[in-house]
């Protein structure tokens, strides 16, 4: 599968709360905040408007993981469209 | 084959109160995902992507990715001085996983001479600085404007 296929919102912070347990979020403008381990990542869209499902680019998710450095293969067996 | 860039954004961004101006020289990590799917990952600035079906399109979304959240930092502070320290904090916050590839990608290059991009030429990383500047605007003037400077591949 590309990067062009998706991942939705809820299943991620599902993986964080299990991958990267304590982190933080904060709703931007225009994109969330995620902070964990000391790192912070500022590129993870907020998904869209409305009630339809939000869903994220994979290679915005693996941006994610690789800048709060949480474990890949952690993610990988929650989201395993990575 | 992941290309290693250097790439620069020349802006003013509105904050609460102030105008800042912000000259980055950034690197970043141009993967070839799958099938008309390139991404741009940032090493410095870490923790931000574009994708697209070509390696310009990746870039633009890169471009448009880094400037939502110097406007998302302007969103969220109350004073240039905070907007400065942040700014300058999201650009230092290396991305350590992509900087390997990145240094790893640049060897590949120096090895073989006969990679390149038809739109970026090689430049020597020792000759690169990789900064970003952030300045209060107090007098606004046109001799302050600057283009981007030209996408490179890392040699």
């Amino acid at each position: 599968m590309t990067t062009r296929g998706t991942v939705g919102l809820a299943a991620i912070w599902k993986m964080l709360d299990e991958c990267a347990p304590g982190y933080e979020k904060k709703q931007q403008k225009h994109n969330w905040r995620v902070m964990w381990n000391g790192r912070t990542c500022r590129d993870l869209p907020l998904g869209g408007h409305g009630k339809r499902k939000k869903e994220i680019q994979r290679g915005k998710v693996k941006n994610l993981v690789r800048q709060l450095e949480i474990d890949f293969e952690c993610a990988k067996s929650k989201l395993t469209q990575l | 084959m992941n290309y290693p860039l250097f790439f620069g954004f020349r802006t003013a961004i509105q904050g609460k109160g102030f105008v800042a101006s912000v000259v980055m020289n950034g690197r970043g990590l141009m993967v070839e995902e799958g099938a008309d799917d390139w991404w741009l990952y940032g090493v410095n600035p870490g923790g931000v992507a574009g994708g697209g079906e070509d390696q310009h399109l990746a870039f633009s979304e890169f471009r448009n990715s880094y400037y939502t959240i110097l406007f998302d930092i302007a969103n969220d502070v109350t004073s240039y001085e905070e907007f400065r320290a942040e700014v300058e904090r999201f650009f230092n916050e290396t991305n350590r996983h992509y900087e390997k590839e990145w240094l790893a990608a640049v060897e590949k290059v120096r090895e073989d001479k006969s990679i390149k991009l038809d739109w970026a030429q090689r430049q020597p990383t020792d000759s690169t600085p990789v900064n970003i500047r952030v300045e209060l605007v107090q007098v606004a003037s046109p001799g302050a404007n600057e283009l981007d400077p030209k996408v490179q591949v890392a040699a």
